[in-house]
């Protein structure tokens, strides 16, 4: 059974592909001011995990996490200006499957 | 964090930019009825959203508000004459109506016929709750939107407070606090030793609901329902703080769960982009605030000015009076008065905030809803879509709330509650009983 309600905030703990992903689908049945409000938050909570932990990483880690931040960034501006498809699919980058 | 170019977008209010143009679709307070208290009286320089005016009160009591420099040679009309139904440039006698037609040139050859065609800056002001009102957007007719009816200014005189104090902040960083109720679980807290330590009690909040709420929001006709919903020990009920945020820069608080108190809200108006006016409304619906002693005014109301000014004593100088002593054993800030609490937070930020760095979170969702129905708002306007409240004058006329409500309810059905008890009473107040 399907349970998401864009109308409830998803809890963030981690940046986790798990996390994205349960926000993404979020993201896709978000059709409201309301909606769109709720995702830009949760996209502010896993930016200030990234940035919290971008400050102590290093080489490789630094990299990705710095990648990460302005993916998230490009998906909270587009939930911003009303368009959570768009979020979502700019959230794929970070919940594919690497190759 | 919004990004730079938002960030810009959302502060910057002077003329030609995106929010200036949207907040000139708005009436605005422009300064407090007393200030312009009789008719030929002293002109008052008023700056509002980046510019330099003045206002006067004419002979027939009609209120003049118009750019400060004479358009002859840009002397200050701060300096003239306010006499005759006019406002009278001191260097070469220019004189001025309330509408900015030039009435005079007693320079120029009788037979010139020039003063006929200057047309000074002048904008549309009104006269509501103890404050002057300007709009200062397009004026061809059925573009300008009728006075705003908040319910403070239709009450009578004895039951409202009105007042404002000098902010040294852009606009937005006063309106985020006035819309974030998770700070009044600690910047407004009192403090007490115990033996298990300090204890920090709320003095806005229900000691026994929890300090971390949970926010929704709910998009209105007047701008945003703020929704801070707080558990309650017993389970079964939530305690729900509604909180309206009226386009484009009001607010009013939520009270206690009665109707003891008097309503307060707060309104930013930028003077420009680095500082504000924060007029401070209390009203009561029914009964004089006299009847109500502490519980009708807001702290406010009793920060200290300087006298003949609206600028507050406590301020950054003399950090707003912080009583390291006071914090320890008393208060949760060691700063007195609720709104020097406020005011001090805000102003420390720097005037503008550099909102690309902050770290916000969901707890933060008001802020966030608020932020993004300006910028909405503003784009559609550049866009040739103007702002819908403002067309609907009674849209305003909203209250807070306070409610418990059963566990399982929702936004929508705090907002059914809010719709019934803070928004019900839309009907014109003190209207003559129908035959």
């Amino acid at each position: 059974m399907n349970t998401i309600s864009a109308d409830r905030i998803v809890a963030v703990a981690d940046f986790s592909v798990e996390t994205l992903c349960n926000i993404q689908d979020h993201l896709r049945i978000s059709n409201s001011f309301e909606h769109c409000a709720y995702r830009e938050a949760e996209l502010d909570e896993i930016w200030r995990l990234l940035d919290m932990r971008k400050r102590v990483a290093t080489g490789a880690e630094l990299q990705r996490l710095t990648q990460m931040l302005e993916i998230i960034w490009q998906a909270h501006d587009l939930v911003g200006l009303g368009r959570p498809l768009d979020a979502a699919r700019a959230l794929g980058a970070l919940v594919q499957p690497q190759s | 964090m919004l990004s730079p170019a938002d960030n810009a977008v959302v502060t910057q209010t002077g003329p030609g930019t995106a929010m200036g143009d949207l907040f000139r679709r708005y009436w605005m307070p422009a300064l407090l009825s007393e200030e312009l208290a009789e008719a030929d009286g002293a002109p008052v320089q008023v700056r509002l959203l980046g510019e330099d005016l003045v206002a006067f009160r004419d002979t027939a009591g009609q209120i003049g508000l118009v750019s400060e420099f004479c358009p002859h040679r840009k002397a200050s009309l701060f300096l003239g004459r306010n006499e005759d139904n006019g406002l009278r440039c001191v260097y070469h006698g220019w004189k001025f109506d309330v509408d900015g037609n030039c009435v005079d040139m007693p320079n120029e050859p009788p037979e010139s016929r020039f003063k006929e065609k200057v047309a000074h800056t002048a904008y549309l002001c009104g006269e509501a709750g103890g404050v002057i009102w300007a709009y200062m957007g397009p004026r061809d007719g059925q573009d300008v939107p009728p006075l705003p009816r908040f319910e403070w200014t239709l009450v009578p005189e004895n039951q409202r407070w009105v007042h404002k104090i000098y902010q040294a902040t852009n606009y937005l960083q006063g309106l985020e606090g006035g819309i974030d109720s998770s700070h009044v679980s600690f910047l407004h807290a009192s403090a007490r030793q115990t033996p298990e330590g300090p204890r920090f009690d709320s003095v806005s909040i229900m000691p026994t609901a929890d300090g971390a709420p949970r926010f929704s929001v709910k998009e209105m006709d007047f701008g945003l329902l703020i929704a801070a919903r707080r558990e309650m020990p017993d389970a079964d009920t939530s305690y729900w703080r509604l909180t309206p945020y009226s386009l484009p820069f009001y607010t009013v608080i939520p009270g206690p769960l009665d109707d003891s108190a008097a309503f307060s809200g707060h309104a930013w108006v930028p003077i420009d982009d680095h500082s504000c006016w924060m007029y401070t409304y209390s009203w009561h619906p029914e009964r004089p605030l006299d009847e109500l002693n502490r519980r009708g005014r807001h702290p406010a109301h009793l920060v200290a000015t300087q006298p003949g000014t609206y600028y507050p004593l406590t301020n950054r100088a003399n950090m707003y009076g912080l009583d390291r002593a006071a914090q320890k054993t008393t208060s949760f800030t060691g700063i007195t008065n609720l709104s020097d609490q406020d005011r001090a937070v805000q102003e420390t930020m720097g005037t503008i905030v550099d909102r690309p760095t902050e770290h916000l979170g969901t707890s933060d969702l008001g802020v966030i809803g608020a932020r993004r129905l300006l910028l909405r708002q503003a784009r559609e306007l550049g866009q040739g879509q103007p702002p819908q409240p403002p067309r609907d004058a009674s849209a305003f006329q909203v209250r807070s709330l306070s409610v418990l409500l059963p566990s399982e309810a929702t936004i929508d059905d705090a907002a059914t509650e809010f719709a019934a008890r803070a928004i019900a009473q839309r009907q014109p107040l003190h209207a003559a009983p129908s035959a």
